[in-house]
């Protein structure tokens, strides 16, 4: 699905330069779930910002989807984003302005999508994240919970082949964050690739894959085997998409 | 996506009312002072006959004694000319359609018991000046070129006289009584008021129309003793007023404004003509200067004649100027609230949208700002232009000559749509430039 090939991303101050990615090789597979770890300055968001194609790299090349994406302008990257990325955060990252179905829209709208489409995708979703009844709520009259799976249902909305999730379960309570990660997994069952940055061992542990970064270099990557987990209703659903 | 932005332009205004009501607050302000002077300007400096300004002439002879000053724009002649040089200019072969211009008053008598009797405007002029300056009939019509000369007792009513005489409606074939002498109304028209009042510029360009029109003549008839009003110069000596014929054939005063109607490309010829006519006034022994004589068409006369002051330019300028500190103010506005909702617009990236797409979102949020901010302005402009009609002397500036019309109008919602691109131009360019990446971070 991704193809990082010493990747090199520098900081630069007129005082300071700080290397954030140093020759970063990573392969992801297409279906993989890779977690991403390591401490804080290691470059994980750094990382997960020029997988995202959010900002750019110094040198090395970026296969995505089979496309080498490395040196693309403005208008390239954003349809990229827009087609291929779904992006889940840590603070939701919700528009507080616009309530459940106008949030979830906004990747639509800017795929251009006839209006008849964009409401069936956006029903969609919101049912596969339990939120079906809540499309009028505004992002400040839902839980931390609740807005994470309207920002899950938002990435999802695009039908994207890569989701990048930072921290997405960092501002929540444990028993949230389980059903997060049980939604993101049930995602992961129906075939999408998702790529997440956590602290969490717990959550880190659920992915296929676990990649620890150290001062923007790739130190360990260990196989785990898939826990299992209460995904049917949610992979079912998934996978209907 | 224009639908889809102005939306989202509405529901970020919303989100902050009190920012956005400063916003509108300044643009309101920042619209309304030019608006309104522009306004006036319009008013001033606006053709008043487009459609025939380019021929219609205003026609000058340089009649005024060597040996004194005129007191006038510098190496112009008088801005009037003599009764007897309008006879003469009249009198020119080839005969072009021609009027003079001068104001007089007189009682007249309303009809019915009850009314009073008022002193009517009185303009007299031509039988060409209706056709001329395009003055419309509601009923009848004008007198005929013979009347100029026969003096036959026919009158046309203005709108407003005939409402003041006869309180309005068909009054064709009635009689108005003017002094002690009883006239037929050939013709009543219909509201008329050019802006400025071109034809007399001098004595009346912005106040209202008068109530009667009178063939030119009458001003000689002793029985009718009309009272000339209006401005006039005089170098020459004193001539007796005994007899009018005399009087006004032999008097240097000049005071009325003579108008001819030409095809433009004739222009040169007639004021060759105009030229051989001075010629021969000045064998003659009259017109002791060189000859500089000018046949004028309608906006060069006003130029001439300053109609839109130097202050208002002046005024406009600084109105302008006003608007550009709004302008800046509201760029600040802009900017800050743009960068403060730096977290959205990385959402709106990371979700797919393009630098371009994120500008133009910004452009139609100004843009609705500032149209929303324009029809204020629009409206403080009226009470503005209001406050200007209501604090004018009536006697110089007809009442309801500045008010919010389309034109105002139009030109409020121009000048707010320019003002918000200006304005937004630079805050729209820094959302836009902000790394998505850093944009999500601050959100």
């Amino acid at each position: 699905m991704l193809e990082m090939i010493d990747v090199v991303k520098t900081y630069r101050t007129d005082m300071v330069q700080t290397r954030a990615l140093d020759h970063l090789s990573l392969t992801v597979e297409a279906g993989e779930f890779v977690a991403v770890s390591g401490p804080s300055g290691s470059g994980k968001t750094t990382f997960l910002n020029v997988t995202g194609l959010l900002d750019s790299f110094d040198d090395g090349r970026y296969l995505l989807d089979g496309h080498d994406v490395s040196r693309l302008g403005d208008v390239e990257q954003s349809a990229i984003r827009n087609a291929k990325i779904g992006f889940v955060f840590q603070g939701f990252n919700l528009i507080p302005d616009l309530d459940v179905f106008d949030n979830v829209d906004v990747p639509l709208r800017y795929r251009g999508l006839p209006a008849k489409e964009r409401r069936r995708r956006i029903e969609k979703g919101l049912e596969e994240v339990g939120l079906a009844g809540r499309a009028r709520h505004l992002p400040s009259q839902l839980s931390g919970g609740q807005q994470q799976r309207v920002a899950i249902a938002r990435a999802l909305a695009g039908d994207p082949k890569l989701i990048l999730a930072d921290e997405p379960t960092g501002n929540l309570d444990s028993a949230t964050a389980h059903e997060i990660m049980e939604l993101l997994q049930g995602v992961n069952s129906a075939g999408t690739t998702i790529l997440m940055v956590t602290h969490d061992p717990g959550c880190a542990a659920q992915a296929h894959r676990q990649v620890h970064l150290m001062d923007g270099r790739l130190i360990d990557i260990r196989e785990e085997s898939l826990p299992t987990l209460n995904v049917t209703q949610l992979s079912s659903a998934a996978a209907a998409r | 996506m224009f639908l889809y932005y102005l939306r989202l332009a509405v529901k970020s205004l919303r989100a902050t009312p009190g920012l956005t009501a400063v916003t509108l607050l300044a643009i309101a302000l920042g619209i309304a002072v030019p608006t309104a002077s522009l306004s006036i300007r319009h008013v001033f400096a606006q053709d008043p006959v487009p459609e025939k300004s380019d021929r219609l002439f205003n026609v000058r002879v340089e009649s005024w004694d060597a040996n004194s000053d005129f007191f006038g724009p510098a190496g112009e002649p008088p801005k009037h000319i003599a009764y007897r040089d309008m006879i003469g200019l009249r009198g020119m072969d080839p005969e072009v359609p021609s009027t003079g211009v001068a104001s007089a008053t007189i009682f007249a008598f309303p009809e019915g018991r009850e009314a009073q009797p008022f002193q009517a405007g009185v303009r007299l002029c031509h039988a060409d000046f209706f056709s001329m300056f395009q003055a419309p009939f509601a009923h009848g019509g004008g007198w005929s070129r013979d009347v100029d000369l026969s003096l036959e007792q026919v009158a046309v009513l203005s709108y407003e006289g005939n409402q003041r005489l006869f309180g309005g409606g068909d009054s064709v074939g009635r009689k108005v009584r003017l002094g002690e002498q009883s006239f037929t109304v050939l013709g009543v028209l219909a509201p008329w008021q050019p802006t400025p009042q071109y034809y007399d510029i001098i004595n009346n360009a912005f106040g209202r129309p008068r109530d009667v029109f009178l063939p030119f003549d009458f001003i000689k008839d002793q029985a009718l003793a009309l009272s000339r009003v209006g401005d006039n110069d005089n170098w020459g000596p004193n001539v007796p007023r005994d007899d009018p014929e005399v009087f006004f054939m032999g008097t240097e005063m000049t005071w009325i404004q003579f108008w001819v109607e030409l095809d433009p490309a004739d222009r040169g010829q007639y004021h060759q003509a105009v030229d051989r006519y001075a010629l021969t006034q000045k064998e003659l022994g009259r017109f002791p200067r060189d000859l500089n004589n000018r046949v004028s068409p309608v906006m060069e006369w006003l130029a001439i004649r300053q109609v839109n002051p130097p202050g208002v330019d002046a005024l406009v300028l600084v109105s302008m100027l006003f608007l550009l500190v709004c302008c800046l103010n509201l760029t600040g506005l802009l900017l800050a609230k743009f960068l403060a909702q730096s977290g959205v617009l990385g959402v709106h990236r990371a979700v797919g949208a393009s630098k371009r797409s994120i500008f133009v979102q910004r452009l139609v949020e100004c843009q609705l700002v500032a149209s929303v901010g324009g029809l204020l302005g629009a409206l403080l402009a009226g009470v503005i232009l209001r406050v200007v009609d209501w604090g004018a002397p009536d006697f110089i500036i007809r009442p309801e000559l500045f008010r919010l019309d389309l034109f105002t109008l139009a030109m409020a919602v121009g000048l707010a749509l320019l003002a918000g691109l200006v304005s937004g131009l630079y805050p729209a360019w820094r959302a836009c430039r902000i790394a998505p990446a850093l944009q999500l971070k601050l959100q």
